[in-house]
């Protein structure tokens, strides 16, 4: 069985589409079957899984948006039974409500096996010593490396909060010859090592491969250059799915899709018409073979086109540039998926700054996204003792981190700043 | 189906001792052929007494090997200890509680799967099957804890939520939303989440809990009891540390009378701390445990520091692994603090490098009314620590408290006292001042 | 069933066995693997009285045996196979397996033995009254092994059984093998193809220059990287090396 999947990547169309479409019609039949929320979808939209004869039929089914995943929390999106599940993976999610991702065992297997043949196109092997440097926000993906890492046989170290000076020790006495990080990241770490004096000769680094953020050109060099590692992205929406539903190969001519494990498609975000190959468009996914959360044209929000023509590396998958851009207002932050109103909640939930007016900035440091929060002075939360006011700002930039995983810095400022700026309260001013 | 299914691996669990005893003489020969062969620390050791493995005719003969300490760990940083080259290894955690002076455990991938299933074992034991959720409330990360018990659990097929720890609010939505059944954690975690229930109304009864599986800190029937009553729920202990493997070296079963030792992996030993000398089975010393399955990382007679005595006879509950008393304390200079090995003498250079001196200093470990762990520093005032203005104190206290936290991991209290209050003698000034309860559990 | 503890063998001055403990339960198929030299089948020679060891102790059906007669062993219910599938060229198979049976007096029983040999080797019941000599390798092999189970033993020693045969005649020997042991058979089995013995067997151990370096259940070993390396050959390729 594990030949046949190596051989996957190779895959002829023919046979890549006769498989995607028994695993696109047994999926829907399954989530049709046991996830509420898709039959109600689909009934609302009159189609039901018997129309689906061909791929090309999907475009008649609904889309999901991640305004959908918190619905019938926590577990009603699964589409097996608990007794089924052997992970559950909180994630803060982008609306009100958390996602609640459910695994199976084979769930699990599969997306190691995509993880490790991310890894294994980048070359890393059983004589790497694996680092894995990612923003506590995407815990569940330094989970994922983890274990993609240990499936190719490398070491790993599994992933621990330390400071970045740390982090380079911890680098340079374990060997580290391959580092899994975001892209900002991997440019913070540059300046850390030029801050204390060191450069590639001190570590053992080969391999840096980035996710979670979409990687310049001119970052990529930098890296590149300044480390002597070759650079390979994975790409994934980090709320629902792993991080290598899509992986650059050695020709980094774009980044091949498993398309053995989901169905891609680049839509209009305007109006949702599917795109032919070399336009712009939204990232439209189907899981193919995930069993404990199926996701059916799932809206990632990620801006990218696809690439036509064969690749050199042999591999059949269909490839995608790298992310451009992104649609609708979710922030991508480090790596870490947020919508504004998640900001505002937390704004909102506590009653000194429940009334509040507050504008979000982001800007970046050391190549590093910040967020900067504008927050309104009110009576409310005006008091003569400036501790009190301090501590209130201290605990709501303990929840930011703790419910969002954002490192948020919170100013002061008068309501008539609020009148000036052309943007709405609740806004966002992205710098980057 | 009744013992089948509290006992996950029976053929192992139930040995007769002969059995047991013969698996481990055979285990133990296959491991000290291979640190002989592969780690230069252990053939330098085994080749300066004269020893050669075709020596061991017997598991009593272990004795005349010498003992492996932490320190023996930490000198062979980072890779010296690994008796398999870096590419069998799979993954590396680090088992001190500090990155200043850690030693690195490897598994490879046969490591790893044992791991799995000894930690499976230990859950079985107290009941968890495929159908609970099981919340895991300890830290992911380079330490053993977490990613030890994850794996165990995923192994029965239960389902694993990966909480990990922080934001106790956050910790009791899921506790309460996703239905846990178990919750794996600190026992002091557990008491903190029983007070957050209360403060948000919330009555544990209504929760889906049913039992916690706690460990990572010394602890007692006492808070056994505490949060026994406190959560409506049955609590179990268990046993390991990551320099021999990690959570899963020893748990207690459903009679909770000890904890069943996996000795078909280890082999225990108990030793005086002072004379090194092998003590009868049901005195109390300090545990040293040889791993005879490990294969990147077998540690041979490893003093742990940890006291407890041994416990060979029957329990009603079929298993035949002897059974070793909750945890007593430690006998060597480690606390563990909010589950973090911290070695006293860490502190000097920390306060070497904010304060350009290094004063006398003292660690007081203490509970505080939630069971939380606090850690006092006591630092004797001298003139270079005394300066004019209260501001200018106050900040080299802060400087000091941060720079322990990031380096130690946890964040202490900072005391200034009378250099007499301390002693500066090291013989008869203790470095650490436990006032944490070590009633032995059980007893 | 047996047991082995801290063997010490030497041949004249050259210490072979260096202290080897290993143990066989009732009904298990252990393999015992490692290159050649390493001493696997001084071990079983040892076992079965053929080599006296200095020192240990050797456990068979609760009984130390340990320094006694080959003979001995054997009527106790142990039953070696040697490597080189030594049969008698110049008798029929089933003279052969009749010969096996000389412990047993009463022809009745004996003729019974041939019968559920035969049953578990049909291909010996074709070629019942053909000279062994003209046999093929993993016939003789069959035949060899159907010999040492006619006085059903408790205890088999198989040596080398694939050695020199071609690998689809192997593997029908190997198919014999785990065929015998579903049928409750107790097997000690010790050989040079390492794939083929850790698929048929419950345990195995993994023996280097006189000592034991590994023991373990087989399908851990069987995925084990260091023994695919030195013993599965490094032909194999995973899934995601790169093509």
């Amino acid at each position: 069985m594990s030949d046949r999947k190596r051989e996957n990547e190779r895959i002829d169309t023919q046979t890549l589409e006769q498989l995607q479409l028994e695993q696109l019609q047994s999926t829907i039949n399954r989530a049709w079957k046991h996830v509420p929320f898709y039959k109600r979808r689909f009934q609302s939209h009159g189609v039901e899984p018997a129309g689906l004869r061909a791929i090309q039929d999907i475009a008649a089914l609904p889309f999901t948006t991640r305004q959908d995943l918190g619905d019938d929390y926590p577990y009603g999106l699964f589409a097996v039974p608990l007794r089924d599940i052997v992970r559950i993976s909180p994630a803060p999610g982008t609306t009100a409500k958390p996602v609640v991702v459910g695994f199976t065992r084979s769930d699990l297997r599969v997306r190691n096996q995509l993880t490790a043949r991310f890894l294994s196109a980048a070359g890393v092997g059983d004589m790497d010593v694996v680092q894995i440097c990612l923003n506590p926000g995407l815990s569940n993906w330094a989970r994922a490396l983890k274990e993609g890492a240990e499936v190719v046989g490398a070491s790993v170290m599994p992933f621990t909060m330390m400071s970045t000076a740390k982090q380079l020790m911890v680098m340079e006495d374990f060997k580290t010859s391959v580092l899994l990080t975001t892209p900002s990241y991997g440019m913070h770490l540059l300046d850390t090592m030029e801050g204390l004096g060191k450069s590639a000769r001190d570590l053992a680094l080969k391999t840096v491969l980035v996710v979670g953020e979409s990687l310049k050109d001119s970052d990529r060099n930098a890296l590149e250059m300044a480390l002597g590692v070759k650079v390979f992205v994975g790409y994934g929406p980090s709320d629902v799915l792993g991080p290598a539903v899509a992986f650059e190969c050695p020709e980094k001519q774009g980044l091949h899709v498993n398309e053995d494990h989901f169905l891609l498609e680049i839509v209009d975000p305007r109006n949702t018409t599917p795109l032919p190959p070399g336009r712009e468009g939204e990232i439209v996914l189907t899981t193919l073979t995930a069993r404990a959360f199926p996701l059916i044209r799932f809206r990632t929000g990620d801006v990218a086109r696809i690439l036509e023509g064969p690749c050199a590396c042999g591999r059949t998958f269909v490839r995608i540039s790298t992310v451009s851009g992104h649609v609708g207002n979710i922030l991508t932050i480090r790596g870490v998926k947020t919508h504004p109103t998640q900001i505002a909640q937390i704004l909102a939930a506590d009653p000194k700054t429940a009334s509040s007016r507050f504008l979000i900035h982001l800007y970046k440091e050391n190549h590093l996204d910040m967020v900067e929060i504008w927050l309104e002075m009110t009576p409310l939360l005006f008091s003569d003792e400036v501790k009190n006011i301090e501590q209130v700002l201290k605990r709501l930039r303990k929840h930011l981190f703790q419910r969002l995983g954002l490192e948020a810095t919170i100013r002061l400022v008068e309501s008539l700043t609020f009148d000036l700026e052309d943007i709405g309260p609740g806004g966002v001013v992205d710098h980057r | 189906m009744g013992i089948a299914m509290t006992i996950w691996d029976q053929s192992r669990e139930c040995m007769s001792r002969d059995q047991l005893e013969q698996l481990q003489l055979e285990r133990l020969q296959a491991t000290l052929n291979r640190v002989y062969r592969n780690v230069s620390f252990y053939k330098k050791t085994f080749d300066r007494i004269g020893f050669d493995p075709e020596d061991i005719d017997d598991l009593g003969a272990l004795s005349v090997l010498p003992f492996t300490s932490r320190k023996d760990l930490a000198a062979a940083y980072p890779y010296e200890m690994f008796a398999v080259p870096l590419r069998e290894v799979v993954r590396i955690h680090a088992s001190s509680g500090t990155l200043e002076n850690p030693s690195i455990v490897g598994y490879t991938a046969n490591d790893v799967r044992h791991w799995q299933d000894l930690v499976a074992r230990l859950l079985t034991a107290v009941g968890v099957t495929r159908d609970d959720v099981v919340q895991v409330a300890f830290n992911y990360g380079l330490f053993t804890g977490a990613f030890g018990l994850h794996y165990g659990i995923e192994r029965i097929g239960a389902s694993v939520v990966p909480a990990s720890v922080g934001n106790t609010r956050r910790q009791v939505s899921i506790l309460k939303d996703y239905r846990t059944t178990t919750l794996v954690c600190t026992p002091g975690y557990a008491l903190r989440i029983a007070q957050v229930l209360e403060r948000m109304g919330i009555d544990p009864k209504t929760l889906a809990l049913k039992r916690g599986i706690f460990g990572g800190e010394p602890w007692d029937e006492q808070m056994r009891t505490a949060v026994e009553q406190q959560l409506y729920i049955r609590v179990y202990d268990n046993y390991g540390l990551s320099e021999v493997m990690g959570p899963g070296v020893a748990g207690e079963c459903l009679n909770r009378q000890g904890l069943h030792l996996a000795e078909d992996h280890f082999i225990a030993e108990i030793v005086d701390p002072v004379t090194g000398q092998i003590l009868p089975d049901g005195s109390t010393g300090e545990l040293v445990l040889t791993t005879i399955t490990k294969e990147a990382f077998p540690v041979i007679r490893f003093r742990t520091g940890d006291l407890t005595s041994l416990d060979r006879t029957a329990c009603p509950c079929g298993r035949t692994l002897a059974r070793i008393a909750g945890i007593a304390g430690r006998c060597d200079d480690i606390v563990i603090v909010k589950g973090v090995n911290i070695h006293p003498v860490e502190v000097g250079p920390i306060l070497r490098e904010v304060t350009g001196t290094e004063p006398a200093y003292q660690l007081v470990v203490d509970r505080d009314d939630a069971y939380q762990d606090r850690l006092g520093i006591r630092i004797a005032v001298s003139e270079a620590l005394f300066f004019d203005k209260m501001e200018k104190q106050r900040v080299m206290v802060d400087r000091l408290r941060k720079k322990i936290r990031d380096t130690l991991g946890v964040t202490p209290d900072i005391y200034l006292v009378e250099a007499a209050s301390i002693g500066t003698d090291s013989e008869t000034a203790p470095r650490v001042v436990d006032k944490r309860t070590r009633g032995k559990p059980g007893a | 069933m047996l047991r082995l503890k801290s063997i010490h063998t030497y041949y004249g001055n050259i210490h072979v066995l260096k202290g080897i403990s290993l143990h066989v339960g009732p009904g298990e198929l252990v393999a015992l693997i490692g290159a050649n030299g390493a001493g696997k089948t001084t071990t079983l020679k040892t076992i079965s009285g053929l080599i006296r060891p200095t020192k240990g102790e050797i456990d068979f059906v609760g009984v130390p045996i340990r320094g006694m007669a080959p003979n001995k062993i054997v009527r106790k219910g142990l039953s070696h196979v040697p490597e080189g599938r030594q049969v008698f060229a110049k008798m029929t198979v089933w003279e052969n397996l009749e010969l096996g049976g000389y412990l047993e007096k009463n022809n009745a029983v004996v003729h019974e033995a041939i019968h559920r040999v035969e049953s578990l080797f049909p291909v010996l019941k074709k070629r019942r009254h053909q000279l062994a000599g003209t046999l093929s390798g993993g016939e003789q092999q069959m035949l060899a092994i159907g010999r040492a189970l006619m006085g059903w033993p408790k205890l088999l020693l198989l040596d080398e059984p694939s050695l020199g045969l071609a690998p689809i005649v192997a593997h029908t020997v190997f198919q014999s093998i785990a065929r015998l042991r579903d049928e409750g058979m107790t097997i000690l089995l010790v050989e040079q193809n390492a794939r083929a013995a850790l698929h048929i067997s419950d345990r195995a151990y993994i023996m280097e220059t006189g000592r034991m370096i590994m023991e373990g259940p087989s399908r851990e070993l069987l995925d084990h990287k260091q023994i695919k390396r030195a013993y599965l050959g490094k032909g194999y390729r995973e899934v995601w090396e790169s093509p």
